[in-house]
C-alpha cells in the first residue's frame, strides 16, 4: 500500500532537481566525507598514487598541539567580541531604519546599507587598511589633534575592526525585517497602557526581534570565526586565528592530512554552536507565535 | 516610542553609516592623491589611473573574473531555475529537506569548503584547475538562485500554468510563456547575486584555481599583502562607483535592494508603489 | 458538442478519501453544476475531468470516448478558474490567443476570433489592455472568452463567480448561462451556492464528503431533497422529529402537540423519523381547518421580499416564510395555527 502510494505521487517534474542533487551530493557531501577520510591517512594523497595507510597521528598531534585549542578558543572569543560589537551597533541603525524614518526613505537607506555586500571584501579590508595605517588619514588628523598614537594596524584590535566594519551590514539586514514587522500599533498600544519606552522595549521590542537578532548571529558569528583573511592581512605577527592555521596547512606546510582534522574539529565546534543557535530561534520563534 | 529615543537611534544610524562609509569615501579621495603611501600633503593627480590602465596588473585580473564570475552565475541561475522549478512537485516534507542541504554550502565556512573541495579534486585527479574552481564557485552560489527563486514560486499564483495547459500548451511551451515570466524577478535576483558573490570570493578561488591564475580578488590578497597600492585605490574607486551605478539602475527598474535579498518585506513595499 | 460522461471516479490525497466513486453523466448541451460545501470533493471531480489531476481509479468519456490517459492540453476542454488564471504577462488580445497560437492558427484568423470572442463577452476592444487593470468581472470575462474561444467540446467552471461582489455576480450569472445557450456549449458548473446553482443549471448533482447526495433538476432537488444534508444545503430547511401514525390510510408524523399528513415512502408505525419542510410551504389558517397545527410566533425579521417569522410548531422550532402582507396582522407572541400539504413534506429515516 505504502508503496504504491510512493510511485502514484511521483512525479516526473521532480527531475529537473537531479542535476543540482548530484552536484550537492558530489560538491558539498563528498567533499566533507573527504575531509573526514583525510584526517585519518599517514600521508598527503594524490590522483594515481597508492592508497595511503590510515593512522591516527594527525588526531594525537592535535589533541597535544595546545596552540590549536588556544587559536580555536581565541578565534570563538573574537567572533563573540565581533557579534556583540555589531550587535550594538546595528540594533539602533535597524530601529532607526525600520521605525524612525519614512517609509518613502527606507528602501533607499537599506540600498546604502547594503551596498558594501556587492564591493569585495578585500576591497573593503583595504579601505579600512589605508584609513587606520600610520600616516593614513585617520592617523595624520589625530596627530593634528595633538593626539600621538599607535595606529592599531596589525593588531588583534584592527582584526576585529575590520570584521566589524565586513560584517555589520549582514547584522543590520536581519534586524530591520525582524524590527520592520513588528506593528506600530503594538507599540502605541503599549505606550497607552502606561509603558515607558524602557518597558516596552525589554517587553515587546526586543522578543519580537529575537529571530532576526539570532539570524544575525548566525551570519555574523560562523563566517568571522572561520575565517583566515582579516588576521592575515591586518592581524600582524600575533594576529593568527584558527582558520589561519588551518590555511598554513596547505599554503606553506602541505600537511593535508593535519590541515584536514583541524578544519573537521572547526566544522564540529561551529555546528554545535549554529545547533544551539537555531534550536533558540525556533523556541523564540513558539513564544512569539510567528512562523518567519 | 519617545520622540527622545528615536533621536538617539537616529543618531546611532548616522555614525554606523559615517563608520560604514567613511573607509570606502576617503579611498576615492586617496585615488586622486599624488603622494605615496595614501600620505599627505595631498596632492590632486590622475596618475594612477593612467597607471592602472597601463603598466598594471589588475584590469587583466579584474576581465579574468568577470568572465569567469559572468560563466559562473549564467550556469548557477538556469540549473538553480530549473532547481527551484523541480522542487515545486516535491512534497513539503522532502522540498524542506532539500533546501537545508541545499543551503550548507552557505553555511559552511568558505575556507572549510575549499579545503574539502580541494581534497576531492586532489583526490579524484583535477587537482587546482579551471574546472575545479569553476564547480566549487558554482556550488557556493547555486543555493542563493535557489533560494531567490524559491521564493517567487511560493508567492507565486500557478493556476495561469494549468490553464496554459489546458488550451494546449505543451509542457515546455507552458514553462518559458507563463512560469518564467513569473518568476523572472526571483532568477534576475538570484543572478545578480550569484555574480557578486562569485566575483568577490577571494577563498574559493584562492584554494582552487590554477597555479599562477590570478582572478581579481586572489591578485588584491597579494598586492594588499605587499604593501601600499596606488594603482590598486583607482581600481577600488572604480569598482565602487560601478557598484552604486547598477545599484541605482537596479532600483530604477523597480526592484528595491532588499528584493535582491529575498526579503518580503522590501517586495511589499515595491508593490505598494 | 459532446456528452461528457463519469464513471467510478475514486481519489485520495494520502489519507484522506476524497472521491468515494462519482458517476454522472451530463448530456450535450446541457448546463450540469457540481453543488457541495468546500471539500467535497467538487473541484477535484473537474480537475480530473480535464486532465490535470489523476484518478485512482474510474474513467472520463467525452462524447463516448474514454479520455482518462489523455494529456490536458490533447483534451479540447476548456475550464475557467476561480481566481480567473489570466496571463499577467500578457494583455488581453494575447490571453484570449494564446490556445488559438497554440493549436496552430495563424495570426490574421487568431485576431479575428479574439475581437469575436471579445464581442461574445461583451469587451470589444479591450484587446491591447493590461489584465492587471481589469475589475474582477472584466478579468472574468477574459478568462470565459478564452475558454470559449478554441471551441473546446466541453467548457469547466470552477466556482468563477465567487470572487465578485454580489452585484456583478448576479450580472455574471446571466450572462455566462446566455452564452452557453447560445453556443450550446456542455458545461459544468462548479458552485457551493445553493442560489446560483438553482438560478442557472439544468441539472444539479449535490456532492457531500466524496460521494453523490442526490441529483435531479433544480425544482425536483430543491422540493424533494433526498436526506436530511439535502434539505438543509439547498436552503433553510425545519428539521421536525415525530412518530410514523397511520390514521385510516392517512399517514402523519407526530409528537405529543403537533400532526402533520405527509405521503407514505416507507417505515412503520411508530418509527421515529425527520422530515424537512421549506418554511414557505406552510400558510396561516383557523383553528377548526383541518390538519391544523400550533404555532407561536416568537419574533417577527422584515428581509425585504418577505418576512421570516421565527417561532416554534408545538414545542419544535420552526421558521416560516411569508410575503409581505400576508404576515401584518401578526403580532410577536402571539398563537396561531398553520397547515401544510402532505406532498411539501419530505421525511427521512432516523
Amino acid at each position: 500500500m505504502d508503496k504504491n502510494k510512493r510511485k502514484l505521487d511521483f512525479c516526473p517534474g521532480c527531475l529537473w532537481t537531479l542535476p543540482s542533487a548530484a552536484m550537492l551530493l558530489c560538491l558539498t557531501i563528498a567533499p566533507l566525507v573527504m575531509l573526514l577520510l583525510f584526517s585519518f591517512m599517514n600521508r598527503n594523497m594524490f590522483a594515481g598514487q597508492p592508497w595511503p595507510g590510515w593512522t591516527i597521528n594527525n588526531l594525537t598531534r592535535m589533541m597535544a598541539a595546545p596552540v590549536f585549542w588556544r587559536l580555536l578558543g581565541k578565534s570563538l572569543l573574537i567572533a563573540l567580541l565581533v557579534t556583540a560589537i555589531c550587535i550594538l551597533l546595528a540594533y539602533p541603525a535597524a530601529w532607526a531604519i525600520a521605525k524612525v524614518v519614512s517609509p518613502k526613505r527606507r528602501s533607499l537607506l537599506m540600498m546604502v546599507v547594503i551596498m558594501p555586500f556587492f564591493i569585495s571584501q578585500l576591497l573593503l579590508i583595504y579601505a579600512m587598511i589605508n584609513l587606520i595605517q600610520s600616516g593614513g588619514l585617520l592617523m595624520t588628523m589625530l596627530s593634528a589633534l595633538g593626539l600621538e598614537t599607535r595606529s592599531i594596524l596589525y593588531t588583534n584590535g584592527a582584526t576585529v575592526l575590520v570584521l566589524v566594519y565586513e560584517f555589520v551590514p549582514y547584522m543590520i539586514l536581519c534586524l530591520y525585517s525582524s524590527l520592520e514587522a513588528i506593528s506600530d500599533n503594538v507599540i502605541q498600544a503599549s505606550h497607552i497602557l502606561g509603558a515607558n519606552w524602557f518597558k516596552t522595549f525589554t517587553n515587546i521590542v526586543f522578543p519580537m526581534s529575537v529571530p532576526g537578532l539570532l539570524s544575525g548571529i548566525l551570519l555574523v558569528f560562523v563566517p568571522t570565526a572561520g575565517t583566515f583573511m582579516e588576521p592575515d592581512l591586518v592581524g600582524g605577527s600575533n594576529g593568527m586565528m584558527v582558520g589561519s592555521m588551518i590555511n598554513t596547512q596547505y599554503k606553506d606546510n602541505l600537511n593535508m592530512g593535519y590541515g584536514a582534522i583541524l578544519s573537521c574539529v572547526l566544522l564540529i565546534v561551529l555546528c554545535i554552536i549554529m545547533a544551539i543557535v537555531s534550536y533558540a530561534t525556533k523556541q523564540a520563534q513558539k513564544r512569539i507565535g510567528g512562523d518567519i | 516610542m519617545s520622540k527622545g529615543f528615536n533621536r538617539v537611534m537616529l543618531a546611532c544610524l548616522v555614525l554606523v553609516l559615517a563608520f560604514m562609509y567613511i573607509p570606502v569615501v576617503a579611498i576615492i579621495g586617496m585615488s586622486f592623491n599624488g603622494t605615496a603611501y595614501g600620505m599627505f600633503p595631498y596632492v590632486f593627480t590622475t596618475r594612477w589611473y593612467r597607471v592602472l590602465f597601463t603598466t598594471s596588473n589588475l584590469p587583466a585580473a579584474c576581465w579574468l573574473s568577470l568572465r569567469f564570475s559572468l560563466s559562473v552565475a549564467v550556469t548557477a541561475l538556469v540549473l538553480g531555475t530549473l532547481t527551484s522549478f523541480g522542487l515545486q512537485y516535491w512534497s513539503p516534507k522532502w522540498a524542506k529537506r532539500f533546501n537545508f542541504l541545499m543551503q550548507l554550502p552557505i553555511i559552511i565556512p568558505w575556507l572549510v569548503t575549499s579545503v574539502s573541495i580541494l581534497l576531492l579534486a586532489t583526490f579524484v585527479g583535477f587537482g587546482r584547475s579551471y574546472l575545479t574552481m569553476f564547480l566549487g564557485n558554482l556550488m557556493v552560489v547555486l543555493p542563493y538562485v535557489v533560494l531567490l527563486v524559491n521564493g517567487r514560486f511560493q508567492e507565486m499564483d500557478r493556476t495561469p500554468e494549468a490553464a496554459a495547459r489546458l488550451l494546449g500548451a505543451s509542457p515546455a511551451r507552458v514553462f518559458f510563456d507563463v512560469t518564467l515570466p513569473g518568476i523572472a524577478p526571483g532568477v534576475m535576483a538570484g543572478g545578480i547575486m550569484a555574480l557578486i558573490v562569485c566575483f568577490n570570493n577571494f577563498v574559493l578561488q584562492y584554494y582552487l584555481a590554477p597555479v599562477g591564475v590570478n582572478t581579481l580578488p586572489v591578485t588584491v590578497f597579494t598586492r594588499i599583502k605587499s604593501g601600499y597600492q596606488a594603482d590598486l585605490n583607482a581600481l577600488s574607486a572604480i569598482i565602487i562607483l560601478i557598484t552604486i551605478a547598477l545599484l541605482v539602475a537596479i532600483s530604477c527598474m523597480g526592484y528595491s535592494a532588499g528584493s535582491l535579498f529575498g526579503m518580503s518585506s522590501s517586495l511589499k513595499d515595491q508593490k505598494g508603489e | 458538442m459532446a456528452g461528457l460522461t463519469v464513471k467510478g471516479l475514486r481519489k485520495s490525497f494520502g489519507q484522506h478519501e476524497v472521491l468515494k466513486g462519482v458517476d454522472f453523466s451530463v448530456e450535450s448541451g446541457k448546463f450540469l453544476s457540481l453543488l457541495g460545501p468546500s471539500g467535497c470533493g467538487k473541484t477535484t471531480i473537474l480537475r480530473i475531468i480535464c486532465g490535470l489531476e489523476t484518478a485512482d481509479s474510474g474513467e472520463v468519456l467525452v462524447d463516448g470516448k474514454d479520455v482518462t490517459g489523455v494529456k490536458p492540453e490533447k483534451r479540447n476542454i476548456g475550464l475557467v478558474f476561480q481566481n480567473y488564471a489570466l496571463f499577467p504577462s500578457m494583455n488581453v488580445a494575447k490571453n484570449v490567443g494564446y490556445g488559438l497560437k497554440m493549436h496552430g492558427v495563424p495570426q490574421t484568423e487568431i485576431d479575428q476570433r479574439v475581437e469575436e470572442a471579445l464581442e461574445l463577452v461583451k469587451l470589444s476592444g479591450y484587446g491591447p489592455r493590461k489584465v492587471t487593470q481589469l475589475s474582477g468581472g472584466e478579468q472574468q470575462r477574459v478568462a470565459l472568452a478564452r475558454s470559449l474561444v478554441t471551441r473546446p467540446e466541453i467548457l469547466l467552471l470552477d466556482e468563477p463567480l465567487s470572487a465578485l461582489d454580489r452585484k456583478v455576480r448576479a450580472e455574471m450569472q446571466y450572462e455566462i448561462r446566455n452564452i452557453q445557450r447560445k453556443i450550446g456549449i456542455t458545461t459544468v458548473f462548479v458552485t457551493h451556492d445553493q442560489e446560483e446553482a438553482l438560478t442557472m443549471s439544468d441539472q444539479i448533482i449535490l456532492l457531500n464528503k466524496g460521494s453523490i447526495e442526490q441529483q435531479g433538476d433544480p425544482w425536483h432537488i430543491y422540493s424533494q431533497p433526498a436526506s436530511v444534508f439535502a434539505s438543509d444545503f439547498l436552503g433553510k430547511a425545519n428539521l421536525i422529529s415525530g412518530k410514523l401514525e397511520c390514521v385510516n390510510g392517512q399517514w402523519y408524523i407526530a409528537d405529543d402537540q403537533i400532526r402533520l399528513p405527509v405521503n407514505h415512502v416507507g417505515g412503520k408505525e411508530g418509527d421515529t423519523v425527520r422530515a424537512a419542510v421549506r418554511g414557505e410551504y406552510f400558510e396561516f389558517c383557523g383553528p377548526e381547518t383541518e390538519g391544523a397545527n400550533p404555532f407561536y410566533l416568537d419574533k417577527k425579521v422584515f428581509t425585504g421580499l418577505s418576512w421570516k417569522l421565527i417561532g416554534r410548531l408545538g414545542r419544535q422550532p420552526l421558521d416560516i416564510s411569508a410575503l409581505g402582507i400576508s404576515a401584518d396582522h401578526l403580532a410577536e407572541g402571539g398563537a396561531f395555527h398553520v397547515r401544510i400539504q402532505p406532498e411539501n413534506i419530505v421525511y427521512y429515516n432516523e
